[in-house]
């Protein structure tokens, strides 16, 4: 309540009626839900107008300012503006009611994230990398990391302070490799976590880590055993002041620079027992391909948010006239250029929004199941006690979530979700670069007030097309996962429980 | 290296070589290393330093004739250098194109004892860069904020030169360029005059000349970013271990590498058939360049891509050829300008 009240009471912001018509226009999937499931459409309207309030108020006044100042100065964080968005709920939206968060899943994420992005992706992604910080808990995570690091995160929030996340996944010399099943196998890894008595200790370097510098969580993927990794893959939480963890680096990037992408150094690091995400060896099948089924339709709604940007300021700059008194969108080509453009960022939107369907429709119904929501009704004392902690963090405790999950969905739900996913990101990330490369061809080099715009939305929009796996990988898993399956070739239980093509036991 | 020996064996020339040649060495030496800082601290002297050394190697009067106190260079010697340079800096060889056609410009008008001694822009290192077209709506000068001398040139042939001050002409450093980022380019606007209004135009049959060569050297340079790219690509790709083996072996880098050397060996053999002419054809430069640009900015995004995140990363200098291929397909003008 207290974060409501703080809300900022403005004019500022689009209308909720424009935004509710611009969506069902956008995306007649959700016009036609409408009818079945009329509140939560119109909770999505409302997050994409909370959304675009807070890009007109906070982002759009000091987005090309941060874009620039970041470019030398490494170790500035716009904290203010993560402050700003605090009333908005942005940090919560994909944790679960349960614990203090919006429950928003992949669709209500999405349309965020490009509504976000349609004005800045640096920072819009802060909000995507933190996101992809709460997954690993929603896929993989016990009650009681719920209880810890989720409500930690949703209650802060409502107190006015901000706890971010982050995912760390590559490594400098294992990019793709730790993305894909079968790459994994043969990978070069240069981190590994050790057993010791209560716990492992980590050593080793992670890179391009998204919120990496500034996360308060971090969750790390690593091989408990080098020789073997695809086996001893494993997931930790890591805190941020955890001794032997540091940020020895902050990248210096083409784009997207208001999210920092850091190296994270690990030096004898101790990770208790109870900090281990699921089971041990399970961070890859079914770890890493959960959180990628979940997080490559909101990379795709990313960058149609950028295809958006650069749309948007495009026909802008198009409407003006130049010397002589033409306009440019008076010309034919130019008219041809923009219904192209529109054209593909539709179909860009369709694939993402499909994308997070399909997921919501999947691993989405273990949120909503009644055992999960009965949870609810547990006194909190009971939740977040002793007892129960223990019980949770137990192998028993870890095996009765999985089993909750495998109870909801199944190994082809999640193939099924992973081809769709892929597919959204890649398609996304080609049509926001094809986009932003075409705005800036036909607009030329001039001193306008669109150019630093388009300009940036072509630094931020290459971005795409590599992280959360480069659109070649994302071909391939599609072909596997999506493509191979109509061949008769099935891919080998992608949700790995029991065992079977997961981890080290059975 | 062994590129440059093969253009040279076409054209037949040992001079000729034994300048490309110094020109492969000095961008090995000393544009190398510096091109990234200059790109992302233009006003850190390093430019100025490398310029002086350009003015050393003869290559900032290369254009213009001998007997107007030239290096009296023929156009397709200069694209090769021009390309040589490109492969290291583009920046770099966008402002060397801009001075000697600028300088050429004035030469073929008769207006270059005016603009002071050309010892000045050869060996002085004194800067200039040429506005073509110039209009009201502005052109895009590479090197032109730090430029002495500005010649602005319209579609029909009309030139004139400015000094900085001149009421007539706006000069204005372009405000965070997204490439050629090194030279510090200028937007070069002409005010209150209608088509270079009383500007001397230069000899009938050599209007679409200064055209000719501003396309064929931006031809030169996108094949100099592609060569650059495709070098990059193919080293990392020989080190980088992905997928259980280095991913130079991998068929869809390898299909991007082919793909990067390709366009480079087309544009390479189309820029030696365009720039022998006897007649430079407008048409076919304009098409050439077009196309060059387009292969340059799909090679450079591909180069980033063969990286992965580390292209991404300004250390490695892969992402700055994206960023100058993007410029340089609107440079000197839009493609959809020469649809008029």
């Amino acid at each position: 309540m207290a974060a409501e009240k703080a809300r900022p009471d403005c004019s500022c912001g689009p209308a909720l009626a424009d935004v509710r018509r611009r969506l069902m226009d956008d995306f007649p999937m959700l016009n036609a839900m409408r009818a079945r499931r009329p509140m939560y459409v119109e909770k999505l309207v409302k997050v994409v107008r909370d959304c675009a309030e807070y890009n007109e108020r906070y982002v759009m006044p000091v987005a090309l300012e941060i874009d620039r100042r970041m470019e030398h100065d490494h170790d500035y964080f716009a904290w203010d503006l993560v402050q700003a968005a605090l009333p908005y709920r942005l940090l919560s939206l994909a944790i679960p009611g349960l614990v203090g968060g919006v429950g928003g899943l992949s669709v209500m994420f999405s349309l965020a994230m490009e509504e976000l992005c349609s004005a800045c992706p640096g920072i819009g992604n802060i909000f995507g990398a933190h996101a992809l910080g709460v997954s690993p808990f929603l896929v993989a995570g016990s009650m009681a990391h719920w209880e810890s690091a989720l409500r930690d995160c949703a209650e802060s929030e409502k107190a006015g302070k901000p706890v971010l996340m982050a995912a760390a996944v590559t490594e400098p010399s294992a990019g793709t490799d730790v993305e894909e099943p079968n790459f994994l196998k043969t990978a070069r890894l240069s981190m590994g976590a050790k057993k010791v008595a209560g716990g492992y200790v980590i050593n080793g370097t992670k890179c391009f880590i998204s919120n990496g510098s500034v996360a308060d969580y971090t969750v790390l993927c690593c091989a408990t055993d080098r020789d073997r990794p695809f086996e001893s893959w494993t997931t930790f939480i890591i805190t941020k002041d955890m001794e032997g963890f540091s940020v020895p680096r902050v990248e210096e990037k083409m784009g997207q620079r208001a999210c920092p992408a850091a190296e994270l150094l690990f030096e004898d690091c101790f990770v208790p027992d109870e900090n281990v995400m699921g089971m041990e060896g399970d961070g890859m099948q079914p770890g890493t391909l959960l959180l990628l089924a979940a997080s490559r339709a909101p990379v795709g709604a990313i960058a149609t948010g950028i295809s958006r940007s650069a749309y948007e300021w495009f026909v802008k700059w198009a409407n003006r006239a130049r010397a002589g008194g033409m306009r440019p969108i008076d010309r034919q080509s130019v008219q041809m250029a923009i219904a192209d453009m529109k054209t593909r960022i539709q179909l860009a939107r369709w694939a993402y929004l499909n994308a997070a369907l399909t997921f919501d429709g999947s691993l989405g119904n273990v949120m909503n199941s009644p055992v999960t929501k009965s949870l609810a009704f547990m006194p909190r004392s009971v939740r977040t006690g002793d007892q129960f902690k223990k019980f949770f963090l137990s192998n028993a405790g870890k095996q009765m979530t999985e089993a909750l999950i495998a109870a909801h969905t199944s190994s082809a739900a999640v193939t099924h979700a992973l081809a769709n996913a892929s597919m959204a990101k890649a398609v996304g990330g080609d049509t926001a670069m094809y986009i932003s490369t075409l705005a800036l061809e036909m607009m030329g080099i001039e001193d306008s007030e669109e150019r630093p715009w388009i300009e940036k939305a072509f630094r931020d929009a290459k971005l795409t097309q590599i992280y959360e796996g480069t659109n070649q990988l994302n071909r391939l898993v599609l072909f596997e996962a999506g493509i191979q399956k109509s061949l008769k070739i099935e891919l080998k239980n992608p949700l790995g429980f029991g065992r079977k093509g997961g981890g080290p036991r059975g | 290296m062994v590129r440059v020996a093969d253009d040279v064996m076409m054209a037949g020339e040992e001079e000729r070589r034994m300048l490309v040649e110094s020109v492969a060495a000095y961008r090995g030496q000393a544009l190398d290393d510096y091109a990234q800082e200059m790109d992302e601290r233009p006003d850190s002297g390093r430019f100025d330093l490398a310029w002086k050394k350009l003015a050393e190697l003869g290559l900032l009067d290369a254009l213009v004739c001998e007997e107007s106190g030239g290096q009296g260079m023929d156009i397709y010697s200069f694209c090769i250098v021009l390309r040589e340079l490109a492969a290291g800096q583009a920046a770099v060889a966008a402002a060397v194109l801009s001075q000697n056609v600028a300088l050429w410009a004035l030469d073929v008008a008769g207006m270059l004892g005016d603009a002071g001694p050309i010892e000045e822009f050869g060996g002085g290192a004194a800067r200039a860069g040429i506005a073509w077209p110039a209009t009201g709506d502005g052109a895009f000068v590479p090197g032109g904020t730090a430029a002495g001398l500005i010649v602005l040139a319209s579609e029909e042939g009309a030139v004139m030169k400015s000094a900085p001050g001149d009421p007539t002409v706006e000069v204005k450093e372009l405000d965070y360029p997204l490439g050629l980022r090194g030279c510090r380019p200028a937007i070069v606007k002409a005010v209150g005059m209608e088509g270079l209004a009383g500007a001397p135009v230069v000899s009938p049959g050599a209007e679409r000349a200064i055209e000719c060569r501003l396309l064929l050297g931006v031809t030169a340079i996108a094949a100099g970013i592609t060569r650059q790219g495709w070098e990059k690509a193919a080293a990392y790709a020989a080190e980088r271990f992905q997928g259980g083996d280095i991913i130079i072996k991998h068929e869809q880098i390898r299909m991007m590498l082919s793909a990067m050397e390709e366009r480079l060996a087309v544009m390479e053999g189309a820029l030696a058939t365009a720039a022998s002419r006897e007649r430079l054809d407008v048409a076919e430069c304009r098409g050439l360049k077009a196309t060059a640009c387009d292969m340059a900015m799909a090679s450079a995004q591909d180069a980033v891509q063969v990286h992965g995140g580390y292209g991404y990363m300004r250390d490695y200098g892969v992402e700055r050829l994206m960023r100058d291929a993007a410029y340089l397909r609107s440079y000197p003008r839009p493609r959809i300008a020469t649809l008029t």
